[in-house]
């Protein structure tokens, strides 16, 4: 693990209230696509995953915006060329050698190491992402050109027009239960606690002796 | 960090590698065993007085190898995470052997059989020493069962070296921790 200073370059709304925070790339900084660094603040600390590739020219977080967050604050507040210090790279949610059929499943800016897998050259699996409304489906064109199954999961109701002819109108955990085949696959897990109770104790069930990546987002 | 997840609220859990394995599995009685051991060990250094800083920092260090292992005990042998673990070698092994060798120089020659028990520190090594034989015991199987005629992997290999280093670390870190409160061995009259 090392430690590194980056300065922001470029900050823009993906979602309402979705950032994506663009830092210089630090230099010696080695990553694995999937993994996180660690941003020392004023007092706290605050992890997130690089949504860029580790060859790019910068490093690219998106961040969700927390009314009254700390991070939110200091984040909006921040002005270009501002200096973070970083630490990483940290965590071991990455691609593995497939062993069965990917299924990665996130939930809101858990798609993050998605993002970089699709990034990075993955090329094969299904993708589910749950959001509650349509607007907040982030990098859609990065996720849907790269992988052949991608499956927005949309909690709430929607208007169906111009939005992809797949979306699946429920939860993550609905698509799994439903229209998942029975079998043994690789499940990728990225986002909240319950999403990730819920999933597993499914896969338990149903997809026995799947192997099961998690990272939690809480 | 929360500390729940619920992920392994129906019985399983899963290992390092991915799997979804039953927590009564041969792996899972392996690494709680050393977890066990590690707990213990704890206890032994939080016993030791004060002035024992060199010593508490050597039982530390143990513990610090103690989760390193215990990671590769939660891995399949040969998955891709295994890139993410620190190599286990067989140097930690040597390091007990220096270690045992230093405290015996100062121990009166073992004549006789010892009792477990003497100052707290001493009896609760003996209790470390009795887990690190179980939990050696449970590696072996785990070996056995798992890794079958294509026998273990060199870092299984130093690890079950370690392990066997350690209980005879900790019978005579027991002695130590005795002879250091004026206590001497507790001796089987037998």
């Amino acid at each position: 693990m090392h430690r590194f200073s980056a300065s922001l370059v470029d900050r823009h709304w993906l979602a309402p209230s979705i950032l994506e925070l663009r830092l210089t790339r630090p230099e010696g900084l080695a990553f694995i696509p999937g993994q996180f660094l660690r941003f020392l603040m004023d007092g706290y600390e605050r992890d997130y995953t690089m949504v860029s590739t580790p060859d790019a020219e910068t490093v690219d977080f998106c961040i969700a915006m927390v009314d009254g967050g700390r991070f939110s604050s200091d984040i909006r507040n921040a002005g270009i060329d501002a200096t973070f210090q970083l630490t990483g790279p940290h965590g071991h949610f990455v691609f593995q050698c497939p062993a069965n059929p990917a299924v990665f499943v996130a939930t809101g800016t858990g798609v993050a190491p998605f993002v970089a897998f699709c990034r990075s050259g993955v090329d094969t699996g299904l993708l589910l992402h749950g959001v509650g409304t349509p607007d907040r489906l982030l990098y859609r064109d990065v996720l849907q050109s790269a992988l052949p199954d991608y499956v927005p999961c949309i909690s709430r109701p929607f208007e169906r027009r111009g939005h992809p002819d797949n979306a699946f109108a429920g939860r993550v955990t609905h698509f799994l239960a439903q229209r998942l085949k029975l079998g043994t696959y690789d499940f990728y897990l990225c986002g909240r606690g319950a999403m990730i109770r819920d999933v597993t104790a499914l896969i338990d069930e149903r997809f026995v002796d799947s192997r099961l990546f998690i990272e939690t987002y809480d | 960090m929360k500390i729940y997840t619920g992920t392994g609220d129906r019985g399983k859990t899963s290992l390092f590698s991915g799997e979804r394995v039953s927590k009564s599995s041969p792996r899972l009685e392996a690494y709680g065993d050393l977890d066990e051991l590690n707990s213990v060990i704890g206890a032994v250094a939080a016993a030791l007085d004060p002035g024992q800083s060199g010593l508490k920092d050597e039982i530390q260090a143990i513990q610090v190898q103690l989760l390193e292992s215990g990671a590769w005990l939660a891995t399949t042998p040969g998955a891709e995470s295994t890139r993410f673990l620190k190599p286990f070698t067989i140097d930690p092994a040597d390091t007990l052997e220096s270690a045992i060798d230093s405290m015996n120089a100062s121990l009166p020659e073992l004549k006789h059989f010892v009792l477990p028990g003497g100052h707290l520190s001493a009896s609760l090594a003996h209790i470390a020493r009795t887990v690190c034989r179980r939990t050696e015991r449970r590696a072996i199987e785990l070996v056995e069962r798992e890794d079958g005629e294509s026998g273990p992997t060199e870092t299984m290999k130093h690890i079950l070296v370690f392990l066997n280093r350690l209980s005879d670390y900790l019978f005579v870190l027991a002695r130590f921790c005795n002879h250091i409160q004026g206590q001497g061995d507790v001796q089987w009259g037998g």
